[in-house]
Parts: C-alpha cells; sequence; structure tokens
C-alpha cells in the first residue's frame, strides 16, 4: 500500500493539476462494450456502462479522466492549456498513471481510464507517450477495464492504429462545428487532421468487426473474451521476443525506430490483425456549444452528418465556459449556455433512437430550439396533422414521435396491446409521462381530457405545466397565460 | 369468497421458493374442487399476519424445495423470467412473495411471453419490483467502496433492497484476484469471496469479530486521499447544480463513500 519510491505530495499535486485541465472534456461514459474478466487479471466492462460518483455539477464520473500532460505547443482560445497561458504545467509518468488507474479500480473508484493530453513536442511524440502508457496497463498490469484515449490530430495512422488495439473507445475531437469556428479560434488545428484519423478509426471499426461476423458498426457488442484474451497474449509474446532480439543487438534501438516517419503514407487497410478487436466500444467526438455563432440547426446537422458519414458512436456537447476570460469570445465564465447544451442531447437522441432527420426538427427559418419546451414537443405542436395518434393501433416510429414516449415505453406498448386493449392508466404504468402525451394520444378513441388540438393551446400548457382537467378554459380563450408584469394596463 | 390460506415462510430466497413450491401443491388440491381465486398469500419472516379469517401454515425451507421450484421456473418461462423474479424476491416488500406467486400462477399456462401481458397486475407488480431493485443494483455496482485493510478489501452498504446475491457475479468476474468482503450492515449478512474461487454469502454472526469492526484502525491509504482530491477537482464550479446531483447520487448511498464525507 506504499507508493514506492514516488512521493505521495507529488502525485497530489500532479493529479489535481492534470484532473484540473481534463475536467472540461465531458464525455465521462464506459458504454458500448460488453467483457467479462478473464479469471486471473483484474477488470471486466459492462455494456450500459457504470457511473460511479456524481460531481458536485451533477455529472458523472466513471472514468478516470486526466491529462498525461498539460504542456502544449497549441494555442487555442478557449483552452485552459494553450500555451500563452501561465499556469503550473506538469506531467506524469506512464507507470504512475498504471498505478492510478489500478488503485483506484481495485476500490471501486472508476470504471478505467480516459487518457487525453496536451501536444508535447509534436504529435506523433504525444501519441507515443499514450501508446506507451495504454501498452503497460495492458500488457504489464493486466487491466481489463475501460480505456477510452484521445487521437491526437496530426499524429500518424499507424500510432493511431496500434492504439486502437488497446483501448476500448478512441475519439478525435472536432472542438468547433465548423471550418470557420476552427481556423477562428484554434489556429494550429485544422479540420481535415480531424477527420483524417476519424474515417481512419471508421473503416477500422468497419473491418475490424466484419471480421467478427457484425456487420453493424454501432451496436453495442459483448465480445468473445477467448479471442481478444488470445488477441492480448499474442501482443504480449510478440513483445517478449522482440526484447529477446534487442538483447542481441549490438546496441539499443534509437528512439526514433519507435517513432515512425511523420509524413507517414495513409494506412491502407489490410489484412494484418483480422482476428484482433479495433475500438470495440466505437468512437465519439466533442464541440464546444456557444463559443462561436452556429445556430443549433447547423449544430445538428453537423452531428447527423457525423452519425451517418462516420458512423459515430455518440457526438458530445460542452458548454463553453470563456476559461480563460479570453476578450475575444463571448463571456461566459459565470454562465455557461446550459439550457443549450441539455436541448442539444435531446435532439441528439431524437436522432439516434426516434428517427428524426436534423431538419425536421430545424429549419432555416427556424434554427433555434425553444427555451422552455424540449425539441420532441416543439416538433409535435408544429406537426398537429399527425395527432391524436392510438395507442392501440399506431406503429413503432409514430408511437416513438409522441412526446412522452420514449423507446422503452414503445416497446412495452407493443408487447402489451397484443394481448390487452391498453387504458391510461396502463400506459401510465408503462413509463408514459401522461403530462406530455396527454394532448397527443389517444386510447381506444378517446383523450384522456377534452383537449383542443390546436398550437397555441398546447404549447401554454406544456409549458406551464397545468392539467387541463384542472383548469377551466372558457371557449375561445387562447390567450398566453397571465402573469403580474404584464399587467402594463395597470400601470400607475 | 375462497377462504385465505397464508403461508409463513423463512425470509429468505430459498425459504420463499419453498412456499411457492407449497402453494402450488395446495393449489393444485383445491382445484380438484373449485377454481382458483387468488386466495394465497405467502408472508416471509413468519409475523403474525393479523387475518381473522384465514387458514395459515409454516413451511421450513426445505432447499431440495427450493431447487425444484427454481427449475420448474426455468425450463418452463425460461432464463429472463427467472431473472426478472429474483430481482423481485429482492425486494424488501413485505407482498413480494404474494406478487411472485400470483405471477407464477399466471404465467405457467403462459410460458415465456408472460412479460408481455403488462396490464395483468400481478405481471406489472413484478415488473415494478423488478425494476426498482434493478435500478437500486446497478447504483450500488458503481457506489460501492472498498477499504484496502492490508489483507483483504472491505466494504460496507445499506442497502434498501437485498443487493449482496445480485451483485456477487459482477464483482468476482471484475476482482478474481482479491480477497474482498462486501457487507450489507442492513441484514447483517456479508458476501466473500476468497481469491481465485467463487462467492458465498455468510451471516454476521460467523465472522471473526475483529473483521466486523468499524474501520477503527487508522488505515492512512494514500489512495484514498487521491481519490478524494480527485473528486473535488472534477466538479466545474460554473456548471455546479447540487440538486441534479442529488437526483443522480441521492443522499442516503453517500453514507458509505468517502468522498461525501
Amino acid at each position: 500500500m506504499t507508493l514506492h519510491t514516488e512521493d505521495p505530495n507529488l502525485l497530489m499535486q500532479k493529479l489535481t493539476i492534470l484532473s484540473d485541465s481534463a475536467k472540461y472534456d465531458v464525455a465521462c461514459t464506459s458504454s458500448g462494450i460488453s467483457r467479462r474478466g478473464d479469471q486471473t487479471h483484474m477488470g471486466n466492462t459492462s455494456s450500459g456502462g457504470i457511473c460511479h460518483a456524481f460531481t458536485s455539477d451533477g455529472r458523472c464520473i466513471s472514468l478516470l479522466k486526466i491529462l498525461l500532460t498539460n504542456e502544449c505547443i497549441y494555442d487555442c482560445k478557449y483552452c485552459i492549456n494553450r500555451c500563452s497561458n501561465d499556469v503550473p504545467r506538469t506531467q506524469f509518468t506512464p507507470e504512475e498513471i498504471c498505478r492510478l488507474t489500478m488503485e483506484f479500480y481495485r476500490r471501486n473508484y472508476i470504471e478505467g481510464l480516459f487518457l487525453s493530453s496536451g501536444i508535447l513536442e509534436s504529435p506523433n511524440h504525444t501519441m507515443t507517450l499514450l501508446y506507451e502508457t495504454l501498452f503497460l496497463l495492458r500488457q504489464k498490469y493486466h487491466f481489463h477495464g475501460y480505456i477510452h484515449v484521445k487521437c491526437i490530430p496530426g499524429a500518424s495512422p499507424e500510432l493511431t492504429e496500434q492504439i486502437g488495439y488497446l483501448c476500448d473507445r478512441m475519439s478525435v475531437n472536432l472542438e468547433l462545428p465548423t471550418a470557420d469556428g476552427l481556423r477562428q479560434i484554434a489556429p494550429n488545428k485544422v479540420r481535415r487532421n480531424i477527420l483524417g484519423p476519424m474515417r481512419q478509426i471508421q473503416n477500422g471499426i468497419r473491418e475490424s468487426r466484419l471480421c467478427h461476423g457484425v456487420s453493424d458498426t454501432k451496436s453495442r457488442i459483448g465480445i468473445d473474451e477467448h479471442a481478444y484474451y488470445a488477441q492480448l497474449a499474442e501482443i504480449n509474446d510478440s513483445y517478449a521476443r522482440l526484447s529477446d532480439r534487442r538483447k542481441y543487438l549490438p546496441s539499443a534501438p534509437a528512439e526514433s525506430e519507435l517513432r515512425p516517419p511523420a509524413a507517414a503514407p495513409e494506412a491502407v487497410p489490410g489484412l494484418r490483425h483480422p482476428e484482433r478487436y479495433f475500438v470495440p466500444a466505437g468512437q465519439s467526438t466533442q464541440m464546444i456549444i456557444g463559443a462561436t455563432p452556429e445556430t443549433d440547426y447547423q449544430i445538428i446537422s453537423v452531428s447527423e452528418a457525423l452519425y451517418n458519414h462516420f458512423d459515430l458512436k455518440r457526438v458530445f456537447y460542452s458548454a463553453f465556459v470563456n476559461v480563460n476570460r479570453d476578450n475575444s469570445l463571448p463571456d461566459t465564465a459565470e454562465h455557461p449556455p446550459l439550457l443549450r447544451e441539455h436541448r442539444l442531447y435531446q435532439a441528439d437522441f431524437l436522432l439516434r433512437f426516434y428517427g428524426f432527420q436534423a431538419n425536421e426538427l430545424l429549419s432555416e427559418e427556424h434554427p433555434n430550439f425553444h427555451e422552455q419546451i424540449d425539441p420532441k414537443c416543439g416538433w409535435a405542436v408544429r406537426h398537429l396533422e399527425q395527432f391524436p395518434v392510438e395507442i392501440n393501433r399506431a406503429d413503432y416510429y409514430t408511437l416513438l414521435r409522441v412526446p412522452g414516449i420514449g423507446t422503452k415505453s414503445a416497446r412495452r406498448i407493443l408487447a402489451a396491446r397484443r394481448h390487452a386493449a391498453l387504458t391510461f392508466s396502463d400506459i401510465k404504468k408503462m413509463g408514459v409521462v401522461l403530462k406530455r402525451a396527454q394532448y397527443f394520444v389517444t386510447c381506444g378513441g378517446r383523450m384522456l381530457y377534452p383537449v383542443r388540438i390546436e398550437e397555441d393551446y398546447i404549447t401554454r400548457h406544456l409549458i406551464y405545466n397545468e392539467s387541463p382537467a384542472r383548469i377551466s378554459d372558457p371557449a375561445g380563450s387562447s390567450f398566453r397565460q397571465m402573469s403580474l408584469f404584464d399587467m402594463g394596463s395597470f400601470a400607475v | 369468497m375462497q377462504e385465505q390460506l397464508i403461508i409463513h415462510c423463512e425470509d429468505s430466497i430459498d425459504g420463499i421458493y419453498t412456499a411457492i413450491y407449497e402453494g402450488f401443491s395446495y393449489k393444485k388440491k383445491l382445484e380438484q374442487t373449485q377454481t382458483y381465486q387468488d386466495s394465497i398469500r405467502i408472508c416471509p419472516g413468519y409475523t403474525e399476519s393479523g387475518f381473522l379469517f384465514a387458514q395459515e401454515i409454516s413451511v421450513a425451507t426445505d432447499q431440495e424445495k427450493a431447487k425444484k421450484t427454481v427449475d420448474a421456473i426455468i425450463r418452463k418461462l425460461g432464463y429472463p423470467v427467472h431473472e426478472t423474479l429474483f430481482y423481485a424476491l429482492c425486494h424488501f416488500d413485505e407482498e413480494r412473495a404474494t406478487a411472485a406467486f400470483g405471477f407464477l400462477t399466471r404465467a405457467f399456462p403462459i410460458g415465456s411471453r408472460i412479460m408481455e401481458h403488462l396490464s395483468d397486475p400481478y405481471v406489472m407488480r413484478v415488473m415494478e419490483l423488478h425494476r426498482k431493485v434493478f435500478r437500486e443494483t446497478d447504483k450500488l455496482r458503481g457506489f460501492v467502496r472498498f477499504q484496502d485493510t492490508g489483507s483483504f478489501l472491505h466494504a460496507q452498504i445499506e442497502p434498501k433492497c437485498n443487493v449482496l446475491p445480485l451483485l456477487a457475479d459482477h464483482f468476482a468476474d471484475r476482482y478474481p484476484g482479491e480477497n474482498f468482503m462486501i457487507r450489507d450492515l442492513k441484514r447483517q449478512t456479508a458476501l466473500l469471496h476468497p481469491a481465485g474461487r467463487s462467492c458465498f454469502l455468510m451471516p454476521d454472526s460467523l465472522l471473526p469479530a475483529e473483521w466486523l469492526e468499524e474501520n477503527g484502525v487508522e488505515l492512512s491509504d494514500p489512495f484514498e486521499a487521491l481519490w478524494k482530491q480527485y473528486f473535488r477537482t472534477m466538479g466545474i464550479e460554473a456548471r455546479k447544480n447540487e440538486r441534479c446531483q442529488r437526483n443522480t447520487a441521492p443522499i442516503w448511498y453517500r453514507k458509505h463513500m468517502l468522498e461525501f464525507e
């Protein structure tokens, strides 16, 4: 239980600095892959992910989210680690990261490691350090928990490929929704360098999944543990042979051998490791919201393209916090656009699970989400011609479009109505939120309360959350709810 | 109105399975003369029922009968239904066994698709119980905190539901090479896992006294301090939202989590 040669105070300082600078990365999920343990070494993963703690801002801690180093040669305006900032800089050694991960994991504090890094010297050098860390963690410490690693844009494709075989999830940050935004505030980053690795990872995943008989590129997979552990044993074995060979070499191999040339050719997908799992939990990315003037419509269109053309598992949105108090960016240090971020996540789920398209939810004329009602209700009140929907007859995707019905309750409805006609109290117990659904559904041809199918009326009720049963609604009152401050005519 | 039969049994999973077995043999007898009308209740824990006009019997836990019940459930209804029912029986609700019995009387004639009959109150009740227990188990898989005592890993929990049997597989699979113990302080039971072997449950009374001490020994584990520091650092001040935190990590779970001390 000692830290051996390291000084605990030093480790504490490093952890404080390097977790503090990693916390603005949003993704902390440990999902996407189910893998049982190997009966001897530590670790397994669960397809739904496991949350281990929740911070004071309500976000989940699932992984040990740290940077390898907060040194950085880039100068991105939004980032706390930009080279022009005067902050204490430090760096973990790969061994330190491994020990922290193992000891935290043993005490059930975390699900695994989320490793990212500032750019030290060059993208390739940084990526080599990341690789070294993951290699140690998997091969020396035999850690079989979850590993999420950031892919550094601009690193060579060979490194990306090698890391892909050691981690569960990889992500390349898109940073900003449009190339224009990126040029403005992250002058050292190029969009092409971000999309390139994204495409490479996509192809790698597709190919590796096909080799295991899975044609779907996004679903959670329960991997064949036997193949996975055989693969790690094989990597280990080849490493042992490599060090054996080195013993007989006249001198230690120059470090440059470890580092592939910067201008490496595009990795050609081949049959090199058909049996291995490449990034089994899929890839994700994140965008900063509110630093540049993009509209919600632009943002979700970008997300849609990423889901459709890059097979991404998740796109994360991060409300911009102006940590550097940079004058050229909006001042959101006190009030980051959290509601906007929330609406985007809601829309994101509609894209991924509910069969919506970006251009159904928003349009050029109507480019931003309503502040007070969620995107699904917003869509529904603008498409009242499609409602009400009959619970006992409507098909799956029609049910999914009803506000208050989610994927689980829709599936329960499908199963249950085969055996009995459903009533409002039945569907309520199945998890349907009647507060929202009541305006849009009928059970056996009847609505829960008599409501008028009228955009203004329903919007008002959704916002003020009044039950139609409780308020008496004099005919023809399509007025908005009155508030004390509206009474201008009575003002003195 | 049929005369009620109340079966008292031991407050354990096997006790309830035994009672279900007895319930079915009684029901079979009853059905020779009349149709069955949900007149059997099962009360775990041998408590007074307080029913005036009811026949009451007590059954002793019988591993043989319990096993037969489980086998019949798996054979006729399939493993997923067995799992759902097992979770439901881990709930603390007094009526869980009665709900399970009513559920089974409906399930056996229908088979593995019984979970689709959600408009039936018994099926719905079992599903609700399962959901509640599943949620708590799911939270606890993340919220259990182990302390390194030098010789084994020690965790304490005070769950509402009886989650130890449900956590066993997850932790044994995760830490195959560790000696660990998770204690349920409410039910005074412990889940023990010797390194390299399988888990078992044991009442506190059979454990060595020094294992039960309220972590009185001053343990200076540097990783506990590191974890607390990490937890503090991760919160973003500008996004602070304690209400959201209370929703995701309800206060009652926090009692045994070091980062909330």
